[in-house]
């Protein structure tokens, strides 16, 4: 049956490079809470395969250097691809126009227009060749992703078809001018639809008070400036570098045996030139300094993001940062910031705090709403929660549950071929142990009380935190110890 | 305990079409020898027989009138239960809107066997996720369990159905978060505010007229009391369906439901009262001057649903035209007025044939810069009249259906997903075997009939237009960097 909600779960796999846009049409279901959803980068599994009715993992190289991670899942008739490139807005800082102005939102135009043309099919045959194939095509561009997939049915005349497809679009996507041109405009008016929209705004003077000059301060949607600049060329540059087989890992996860998915496989990677991986990217430091950044906005409530740079893949102290701030804001009511602020005095419908592991160092993030007269409370309540956290770490019994939670909710994550196609992509992006998923739930169990005291207090400064209040205009009262750094921030501002 | 009479149907669905869907095919095969056509074919043809891999369904009905639906799906050790009330935001009256979702925040404020907050902690523990939702016309509360897991879910469920306390001093925080939500999902955002404005302005009388959220002021004053007529009115087994999607087997679900349902007492719930929207007479407009960055526009027209359908298959041929106009990269309003013309920055379809009652066939959208939302709307009008005035190609509407019944198959990835479809069908009144027939009322669906749904109901009479115009900020909008602390 034909729903609004089967049209909102359509709208996130379309092809579309506004994403920053929600219909109107698709609000009409209220939650309890919302879902605080993050980046696809940020996807922090918790799962293990060992009782889920999928086969194992496994990984190879095609013959020109494509990394392969393929896992069977045999009960639907289908098989999705997804390729994930090291081409995420990261590396749009290594592009400039002939001023040196980094070209922000390359990354992004690239990603959105592959599907736009190729030497021998308009962006309209394409759409048409994957519908009347039935195949879902998609794409999506992060600070260090770029993502291309397709789901197609498993039969072969359907699999094979939409394959020739794809490899005709990852050989001769054109970028055409013409699609250029419009897109450029509609990505200046997703920058006014950042601008109207409190959440975004703020998140853009999140990621650039962390990051400054690291790859990911460049917002992915460009700014009105180097969106001016962006030309064709810059496109096919940045595809023909990037878009290669060494710098892309293919998942493929479905009604397909390993012979078979090998076949494909090869056939994608050599739809591409062999390439060179793309460097590494630097470390992402945290500041030395408190950053205090206040927006005005003509909303009734402010919208307040604190953190700095934490964690990268691969980091020794992933699981116990993971579980600290599953306690402290990482559990939805479970966690004490809910609890806190929340719960006891209903001040916000939303707040969390989210650990993003990347390739460099991601964001740790706490988020909240409140309406104007509550803002100065619900900031303070965030501060002083999260130093006694670091302070004194959390109990035994919050440490108890949060491991039954972790590692009770496993098999959830894993639930759906999406699931399983995503945990795929992340082992293979970041170069995470095949194991990974195997290990999680003993990795968990092994985080000591004593070892999320450690991590927090080694690796989370509240001193050297950005906080970001984007709102109607608030007084921010001189009184409390904790804040008075930012009083006199606020005086010289 | 009460001992259980069964109604136990074992019902498959979609697959029973299998033969008809052929049939189809190689008719509509000669009338064309378009490649890309027999393609489309092949494609439906191979839903049709993807589809039938999956899928059974088992119903039961405690005595005390619960309706239990179980649909069995072994991919993972994972099973998600959900509960769906028949109430929501169209059942409530001026004075009161927003109870319901209100009510919904206050169900997991405890009760004497499971005090405040112990609902999340339980299901926390035994790794769970949980959450409710409220719509205009249901209200449902879910869990996503490891399988053997299912029992928790049940008893603090049925605990829940009946003894609910909803003590004051939590109603008194909780409607502040119900104000903070508002605040965050409508009044603060442009689009949205302008979508409740036109609702209200669409509907006068029916139930489809309140928000969801409810309006601030009914928030303001809302009671415990409020809450606890509507919780006494409503929660009640005869007035729920318990939807289980999962790796479980029907009978052991009918069983442990049984155990922890089968003692909650029914009773008479009134009679809803019809509120059949009045007879519109002409184009409303509305205006709404908000402080924004971007114009909007959304227009409706009033239409008929699969629940009140005089014409039965008038909403599949709607749900297909809203396909055609807005089923992504290959359908009209992005090929035409995104790439083509080049009008529009964003432009929508939309079509709920599964609302309870009379409901409205949207189109929205934002114009590029330089360009009027009377422009948009005129462009807009201008795709209606094509459907209107010309037959929709076979091959168009062939690729169309392809994409429509191979989402059918896709959706199958999501277990949530399925116990939504079996929940609302079954909590709106269409129920969930007319529902599993989706596909092949779909098939069904020519040319002619989606040109006379056009001409029937695309008419200037029941038109409602909303447009969202920026204003100018009253306060300097500047960004204060508050300095740096050494």
């Amino acid at each position: 049956m034909k729903s609004i909600t089967k049209k909102m779960m359509k709208k996130t796999s379309k092809k579309n490079i506004m994403n920053l846009f929600v219909s109107a049409l698709l609000m009409s279901v209220l939650c309890v809470a919302s879902v605080n959803a993050s980046e696809p980068t940020d996807k922090e599994q918790s799962a293990s395969h060992d009782t889920l009715k999928v086969g194992k993992i496994t990984q190879w190289f095609t013959k020109n250097g494509m990394k392969v991670l393929y896992q069977q899942a045999d009960s639907l008739p289908m098989i999705d691809f997804r390729l994930i490139f090291d081409a995420g807005a990261a590396r749009d800082s290594s592009f400039k126009s002939k001023d040196g102005m980094v070209l922000a939102g390359l990354a992004k135009l690239t990603n959105g227009l592959i599907f736009e043309g190729t030497k021998t099919l308009t962006s309209n045959q394409i759409a048409d060749q994957f519908a009347n194939l039935g195949v879902e095509y998609g794409n999506g561009s992060y600070r260090d992703m770029a993502v291309v997939n397709i789901r197609t049915l498993s039969y072969e005349k359907q699999r094979d078809g939409a394959l020739s497809l794809l490899t005709n679009v990852l050989a001769n996507a054109t970028f055409p001018d013409e699609a250029l041109q419009r897109e450029i405009p509609r990505m200046i008016v997703s920058l006014d639809y950042e601008d109207q929209t409190p959440s975004k705004k703020a998140s853009r003077f999140f990621y650039e008070s962390l990051y400054k000059d690291h790859p990911y301060g460049t917002p992915p949607g460009g700014s009105r400036e180097s969106l001016k600049v962006i030309q064709q060329s810059d496109l096919l540059a940045y595809y023909k570098q990037l878009y290669v087989a060494k710098n892309v890992v293919l998942a493929v996860v479905g009604d397909l045996t390993e012979t078979q998915a090998r076949d494909y496989a090869e056939k994608i990677s050599s739809a591409m030139p062999s390439g060179e991986k793309v460097a590494q990217l630097p470390a992402a430091e945290q500041n030395d300094h408190e950053i205090i950044v206040r927006e005005n906005h003509p909303s009734t409530q402010t919208t307040v993001l604190m953190g700095q740079p934490v964690l990268k893949r691969g980091d020794d102290d992933l699981y116990p940062l993971y579980v600290g701030n599953h306690i402290l804001g990482g559990s939805g009511f479970s966690a004490r910031l809910m609890k806190e602020v929340r719960v006891k005095r209903g001040l916000t419908y939303s707040i969390g705090s989210y650990l993003v592991p990347m390739h460099a160092q991601g964001p740790y993030q706490f988020s909240f709403t409140t309406k104007k007269s509550s803002t100065e409370e619900a900031i303070q309540l965030v501060e002083e929660n999260l130093n006694q956290f670091i302070e004194n770490g959390p109990t035994e019994e919050e440490l108890k549950n949060a491991k039954l939670n972790i590692t009770g909710s496993f098999p959830l994550r894993q639930a759906s071929n999406k699931d399983i196609v995503e945990n795929l992509a992340v082992i293979g992006f970041y170069e995470l142990p095949l194991d990974y998923l195997d290990q999680y739930n003993a990795k968990i169990e092994a985080v000591t009380l004593e070892q999320v005291k450690s991590a927090f207090k080694r690796r989370v400064h509240p001193k050297k935190m950005a906080t970001i209040i984007v709102g109607p205009e608030v007084e921010v009262a001189a009184d409390k110890d904790q804040t008075s750094e930012k009083n006199s921030a606020q005086s010289k501002g | 305990m009460t001992a259980n009479t069964t109604k136990n149907t074992n019902l498959q669905i979609i697959n029973s079409r299998k033969k008809g869907f052929f049939i189809i095919s190689l008719h509509s095969a000669l009338l064309s020898a378009l490649v890309l056509f027999s393609m489309t074919q092949t494609v439906t043809a191979k839903a049709s027989e993807a589809s039938s891999r999956i899928t059974q369904i088992s119903e039961k009905t405690l005595e005390n009138g619960l309706k239990v639906i179980v649909k069995p799906d072994h991919r993972a050790p994972v099973v998600i239960s959900q509960v769906w009330y028949k109430v929501g935001s169209s059942y409530e009256s001026g004075g009161t809107t927003g109870v319901s979702h209100v009510l919904e925040h206050m169900m997991f404020k405890g009760t004497e066997k499971y005090p405040t907050g112990e609902f999340n902690k339980i299901i926390s523990r035994n790794g769970g996720e949980d959450n409710a939702f409220t719509s205009k016309d249901y209200t449902a509360y879910y869990q996503k369990l490891e399988k053997s897991r299912l029992k928790v879910s049940f008893e603090m469920e049925s605990d829940r159905m009946r003894g609910l306390l909803l003590p004051k001093d939590e109603f008194d925080k909780e409607v502040m978060v119900v104000m903070e939500e508002r605040r965050w999902r409508t009044d603060d955002k442009p689009q949205s505010l302008t979508y409740e404005q036109f609702y209200a302005t669409a509907f006068d009388n029916s139930g489809y007229h309140n928000p969801t959220i409810g309006w601030m002021d009914d928030l303001k004053n809302m009671t415990v009391e409020d809450l606890n007529a509507w919780y006494q009115r409503y929660y009640a087994p005869n007035n729920a369906t318990l939807v289980v999607v999962g790796d479980v087997e029907p009978e052991a679900v009918f069983t442990l439901a049984e155990h922890y349902f089968g003692s909650l007492k029914p009773f008479k719930i009134a009679k809803l009262k019809p509120r059949i929207e009045r007879e519109q007479k002409g184009t409303k407009r509305i205006e709404m001057e908000l402080e924004a960055k971007l114009p909007y526009m959304i227009m409706g027209y009033k239409v008929p649903v699969v629940n009140t359908a005089e014409i039965k298959w008038e909403p599949y041929a709607l749900d297909l035209l809203a396909e055609i106009l807005d089923g992504g990269d290959s359908a009209r309003l992005s090929k035409n007025l995104i790439k083509g013309s080049k009008i529009a920055t964003s432009a929508g379809a939309g079509y709920s044939m599964d609302a309870r009652i009379q409901a409205l066939f949207l189109l929205d959208g934002i114009p590029v810069k330089g360009t009027t939302t009377a422009e948009l709307e005129a462009t807009l009008l201008k795709e209606l009249d094509d459907v209107k005035n010309n037959l929709v190609s076979e091959a168009e509407l062939n690729r169309v259906k392809a994409q429509v019944i191979l989402s059918a198959v896709y959706e199958q990835d999501s277990m949530f997903y399925q116990g939504m479809k079996i929940g609302i069908a079954e909590t709106v009144g269409i129920g969930w075997q007319e529902e599993s027939r989706y596909v092949e009322y779909i098939q069904a669906v020519t040319a002619e009939q989606i040109q006379q749904v056009a001409q029937k109901y695309f008419t200037p009479q029941t038109l409602t237009v909303a447009t969202l115009k920026p204003i100018a900020k009253q306060v300097k909008e500047q960004k204060k960097e508050l300095g740096q602390v050494k």
